[in-house]
């Protein structure tokens, strides 16, 4: 893997050479502050733009030209990430050896970014109408799903919840009782303000030569501005007086448990590579203190899992349950935590989490997606991790080290999202 | 060893029957840092009459037995298997289909450590009474999980329109009430049917040693008494061609409807080339007529009857088959009868050559993507060659499949009787 860094477009092209695949994966983020006030607008700027150009004014001459390039696929979606809301492209396409004819995979799928991106079905100012006003039902609809799939719609009121003071809690889908206040026109400012301010970040991956790739976005994609810097840890704190205790209630068969704590550690402090390995010993694992107590020992739920937000400092714990199982869950999730604190876990423990996570990082550089995320997150650090150090640190993590990231963590609220025949 | 080179896909399968009847294939990945094995037993939820180990009588078992063996087979007297996995640098999983069940890890160190736990846990069942009992609470739970999940009852709700008999109509964990009646005597006698090297395949991927993992595994089959054994039999109720139900409306505590119409497919019987012949000339003719770039697609879109959800699938198994299509809809009722009309139309359409030329290409470099993953390969491989397909001989097949074929099909395969339709819509208040 040799990873290559290019800053003289007017965005961070990075370039990753690996011989592991098949294909080549393009990647461009987006990313700029999160915003109650244009959310929604932002969610639907990269369907719009994915859904026709002047080139392929409609979605079917738009998929006809990707799948005359192989199959390629080029999806749009949108991320909150920290304080950040990212508007993502992903292109995936074959490696042409692989391929009869030896076309020019890559450049042509330059090319048709390129006319996603600057040459959108658009005139006067304006988006064309009735592709506009078709993505606007489409991401209604696609919100009005959200609530049809229990286990997210908890995890998401949750949030909403614990989060109600604080720009987190803001929907990245955006909200449909704002559509009917976007237009062709004002959707049109917000895409020339992304395109204007937002911080572009282009990534390839795959068997590829760097230079070749460099020179064809320089022949294709040179904005010819400066490199624009992001900020993504979002350092909002609270400060919590009770847990907070939220029931809502459906006609359901099973109780979604949800609780919502604050670590205090996001990915540039000292203690976080402790708190993954705490979190590895806590809920992350099927060795983990949630599985083997909530699930093996006493037969209350299928999944039981802890999950952590560290752009922003939070952790999830989550869980499916009888709704009459919920307090005996909820004492049993706070004994392990408890235990965690106070140092209750044995040597084994904290081996078979270091272990479990040095084995998910190295299969997660198998993946292109995973060579990018170790790069985004080296970018934040002080002092970059090589896979290496990164190994070495985590394996020099103490017990004291872990029971104080422990101590740092605080209960915020609880979310229980359950059946109609409760009690 | 044998070895089979796929030059165009740049791959080298090796391939070993063992004498007790174990199929081993290999794949090295150099370059690669993990290394994926899965252990799979032809033995999934359609099982459920065979003849057991040693008796000529057929028997019926309860519904969701393969899928409540998998979990207790992790349950061992004296060790924990996830823990013995993680100690290796491993990571351990399971899982239950129709044809079958899969044992896997995933590591990045001490493959013949964890190869070793692989082989022996799967080789070793220990069930009690109690831990069968206790095993009961987690898999109700993991059956309620499946019970809020809209698009889980809507893919079983258009499988039990197609099928009357076939257990394939069947949710793969059961019900809460069915996997009451799993005892640890029934476990035991599913497991020595069906856990028989004779029916199994293990398939390693990954930067290894080829002759050393084989080796590996060979002698630690030998050292188990296992003789190679015949072939399990099997019944399958009979099953029409007609479909069970022609439509069906549920409801459900969601916000907007879903729509899936389905298309049974009778012919049974099907394997190796001939069954992925069928199962990809079917996908092609779903791909021209509903996919991204069809005329039908974008109607739909601009009529507002159909959203990103909408999706299509072909199942094509020895013993049954189908194709799904649908997804969310504000308008139920218009969708389905538009489908249905569609579906009902295919055996006169005069397929276009270059569209056709178009779809495979896509095609192609579908399958390229895929490849991309050690897990694909892996499980897909393995659920292939219990039919007696050969995974990499996909690119050839979509290569050869001509227009004719695509003809042929679309008139037999798109049968009035043979489609259903089903709605789940939310409910009312």
């Amino acid at each position: 893997m040799q990873i290559r860094h290019f800053d003289d477009l007017g965005y961070k092209l990075t370039t990753v050479k690996t011989e592991k695949f098949k294909t080549n994966l393009l990647s461009f983020t987006f990313h700029s502050d999160i915003n109650r006030e244009n959310v929604t607008k932002r969610s639907l700027i990269p369907y719009v733009l994915r859904s026709s150009t002047k080139r392929f004014p409609t979605k079917k001459k738009f998929n006809t030209a990707l799948e005359d390039l192989y199959g390629a696929s080029l999806s749009a979606t949108t991320e909150k990430k920290g304080k950040a809301h990212n508007i993502k492209f992903y292109l995936s396409l074959a490696n042409e050896a692989f391929l009869p004819g030896n076309e020019p995979l890559m450049e042509e799928a330059i090319l048709l970014f390129k006319e996603m991106l600057l040459n959108p079905l658009a005139r006067d100012g304006a988006f064309d109408r009735t592709v506009v006003e078709t993505e606007k039902r489409l991401l209604e609809e696609y919100i009005e799903s959200l609530y049809d799939d229990k286990t997210s719609y908890a995890l998401q009121k949750l949030i909403e919840n614990m989060c109600q003071e604080e720009m987190y809690a803001i929907n990245s889908s955006g909200y449909i009782e704002d559509l009917p206040g976007v237009d062709a026109h004002n959707l049109y400012e917000e895409y020339q303000k992304m395109l204007e301010s937002d911080a572009l970040e282009i990534a390839v991956v795959g068997d590829i030569d760097a230079d070749k790739v460099h020179g064809l976005f320089k022949k294709h994609l040179n904005l010819k501005t400066p490199v624009k810097s992001k900020d993504t840890l979002d350092l909002e704190e609270k400060s919590i007086g009770q847990v907070e205790i939220v029931k809502e209630t459906q006609d359901i068969a099973q109780g979604k448990l949800n609780i919502g704590y604050r670590t205090h550690t996001r990915i540039n402090d000292p203690d976080y590579l402790p708190l993954l390995v705490f979190n590895g010993m806590f809920g992350g694992y099927a060795h983990s203190k949630l599985f083997m107590n909530v699930r093996e020992k006493s037969s209350l739920c299928y999944y039981c899992a802890s999950r952590l937000d560290n752009f922003k400092g939070l952790m999830y714990v989550y869980s499916g349950i009888e709704p009459k199982n919920y307090e005996k869950a909820l004492a049993i999730i706070e004994e392990q935590l408890t235990d965690m604190k106070t140092g209750a876990f044995t040597e084994k423990e904290l081996e078979l989490s270091k272990k479990s996570l040095i084995n998910s990082k190295l299969e997660s550089l198998d993946q292109a997606a995973g060579m990018l995320a170790h790069e985004t997150l080296n970018e934040m650090l002080p002092i970059p991790f090589t896979v290496e150090s990164w190994i070495k640190a985590i394996n020099s993590i103490t017990i004291e080290q872990i029971t104080a990231v422990a101590k740092k963590i605080e209960t915020d609220t609880i979310y229980f999202l359950t059946g109609k025949e409760v009690e | 060893m044998q070895e089979k080179k796929h030059p165009n896909i740049k791959e080298t399968i090796y391939f070993e029957e063992l004498d007790n009847g174990l199929h081993v294939y290999f794949i090295n990945k150099p370059g690669f840092n993990k290394t994926y094995a899965t252990f799979t037993t032809k033995y999934g939820s359609i099982d459920n009459e065979f003849s057991p180990i040693g008796q000529a009588a057929m028997k019926h078992v309860p519904d969701g037995i393969a899928h409540f063996l998998e979990h207790k087979m992790f349950e061992k007297k004296d060790y924990d298997v996830f823990e013995k996995f993680s100690m290796h640098s491993g990571s351990a999983n399971a899982f239950t289909s129709f044809t079958r069940t899969s044992y896997l890890f995933s590591c990045t160190s001490d493959l013949d450590e964890n190869l070793t736990t692989l082989l022996d846990y799967v080789q070793d069942p220990y069930f009690t009474p109690e831990t069968v009992e206790k095993e009961k609470g987690i898999i109700a739970q993991e059956i309620r999980m499946y019970d809020d999940n809209p698009d889980f009852k809507a893919y079983f709700g258009i499988i039990n329109n197609l099928y009357a008999e076939h257990p394939v109509k069947i949710d793969i964990a059961g019900t809460v009430e069915s996997i009451q009646d799993i005892t640890a005597d029934l476990l035991y006698e599913c497991y020595h049917t069906f856990y028989h090297p004779s029916n199994m395949i293990m398939f390693v991927i990954g930067e290894m040693d080829v002759a050393h993992t084989l080796n590996l595994i060979k002698e630690n089959q030998a050292a188990k008494d296992y003789v190679k054994q015949e072939p399990i039999p099997r019944s399958y109720p009979k099953e029409g061609a007609a479909v069970a139900v022609k439509e069906r409306t549920e409801e459900m505590e969601i916000g907007t409807a879903k729509v899936f119409v389905g298309i049974k497919d009778p012919v049974v019987g099907r394997s190796g080339k001939e069954l992925l012949r069928a199962d990809i000339t079917a996908e092609i003719i779903f791909d021209l007529m509903f996919g991204g770039s069809s005329d039908y697609y974008e109607s739909m879109l601009n009529k507002g009857l159909i959203n990103d959800s909408f999706s299509y699938e072909t199942t094509f198994e020895p013993s049954f088959g189908f194709s799904i299509v649908g997804g969310d809809t504000k308008y139920p009722d218009k969708l389905a009868a538009s489908l249905v009309e569609t579906l009902q139309g295919a055996g006169s359409i005069d397929f276009n050559e270059s569209e056709f030329e178009r779809i495979k290409k896509k095609k192609m470099g579908r399958f390229l993507s895929a490849l991309n993953s050690v897990e694909f390969i892996a499980n897909q491989f393995t659920q292939y060659m219990f039919n007696d397909v050969d995974l990499f001989s996909i690119l050839d097949v979509i290569n050869e499949i001509t227009i004719d074929e695509l003809q042929d099909m679309a008139k037999s395969y798109f049968i009035p009787e043979r489609m259903s339709t089903y709605k789940l819509v939310p409910k009312k208040a």
